[in-house]
């Protein structure tokens, strides 16, 4: 992960400092921190640098060292999806990834851990699709332009039904876990519902994302057929091979089959 | 019961999975300008396209999808069996 003395650290919907513990209300969970923990974390909103000048000044440390920790424990609680790092120099830090690209390294961008209004199924969808909004429609574009040689009607078609599977599979996961407190994650490649061990309905919300998703995948076949649309097809085929998520290969269908 | 789950849901997945994957295979196969087009293993069609004397095309899909959705169930329960045994403490 690159991070830069300008990125904004910030404590995630869910989680908070009570006096020397992190408290993390979707997973249930406290992690104790020592003073100088609670001292940055005290200082969500503000950039990096200016957290890690603020700390070496209040605890005579060296302001090289203190950096370099406050970057340090930044990394480690993002990778645990305890904190989000908004970065502001997004060009710059695109320039330099694409240097380390040629010498075989592959920095990852920040964990993102965005809120999930769990209240009813329909806000949970609602506030996931848009929180999945930007990566969706990169997919989209991607699959859209490998379609491109088929046609300018395929390649679209094949783009909505990348872009539809991907918002559709965790919408509905968050929809299934309404009245339980969850958030939306994209870590790396990864796009996943973060929430509590559940004791019911386990199977039910492992289930409704790929279900629903290959439901609509239906639909669309359907539409194909009616009104002899065959691009449809390709919108389609993204969204039936989520039928995947219903076998053990993947972590829904394990836990579908209480694995 | 897990293994009737397992093997029901790997029977679905893999059904849905194959007639997505033969309807693309047919879509690509008419707009390829292919004459005929025919995938699947001895009797077990999976999807046959051919086309007719006025640019008309008929696609089949046959009874290989079936075939292809009952292995994928019982790989799917065998997976599940073996996954179960591992984790028992």
């Amino acid at each position: 992960m690159i991070v830069d003395g300008a990125d904004i650290l910030l404590l995630p919907p869910g989680v908070e400092v009570r006096g020397l513990e992190l408290h993390d209300r979707v997973r249930a969970a406290s992690w104790p921190l020592n003073e100088s923990g609670a001292f940055v974390l005290g200082q969500s909103g503000a950039a990096l640098g200016e957290i890690a000048a603020r700390l070496a000044e209040s605890h005579a440390l060296d302001p090289a060292e203190a950096r370099r920790d406050v970057a340090a424990f930044a990394e480690a609680l993002n990778d645990r999806l305890l904190l989000n790092v908004r970065l502001r120099r997004r060009q710059s830090l695109a320039r330099l990834a694409l240097r380390l690209a040629v010498l075989g390294i592959a920095p990852s961008a920040p964990a993102r851990r965005l809120h999930v209004d769990s209240r009813s199924g329909l806000r949970a969808a609602a506030t996931t699709a848009r929180g999945l909004a930007g990566r969706a429609g990169r997919w989209a574009a991607a699959a859209g332009a490998l379609g491109l040689p088929l046609g300018a009607a395929p390649a679209l078609a094949l783009a909505a039904g990348v872009g539809a599977a991907l918002l559709l599979h965790e919408a509905a996961h968050a929809a299934a876990l309404r009245g339980v407190p969850c958030a939306l994650v994209l870590q790396r490649g990864r796009t996943a519902i973060l929430h509590p061990p559940l004791e019911r309905r386990r199977d039910a919300v492992a289930l409704a994302g790929p279900a629903f998703t290959v439901a609509v995948g239906a639909l669309a076949l359907a539409a194909a057929n009616v009104f002899a649309c065959d691009a449809l097809v390709l919108t389609a085929a993204p969204l039936g091979a989520n039928a995947l998520g219903l076998t053990v290969a993947t972590s829904d269908g394990r836990s579908a089959c209480g694995l | 019961m897990r293994a009737l789950k397992a093997f029901t849901l790997g029977l679905v997945a893999f059904g849905v999975i194959a007639y997505a994957a033969a309807a693309t295979i047919a879509f690509l196969a008419v707009g390829g300008d292919l004459d005929a087009l025919r995938v699947g293993a001895g009797p077990l069609l999976l999807v046959q396209v051919e086309r007719g004397s006025a640019g008309s095309s008929a696609t089949t899909f046959g009874p290989g999808l079936l075939a292809v959705a009952v292995l994928g169930g019982v790989l799917n329960a065998a997976a599940a069996a073996v996954l179960g045994r591992h984790r028992r403490p």
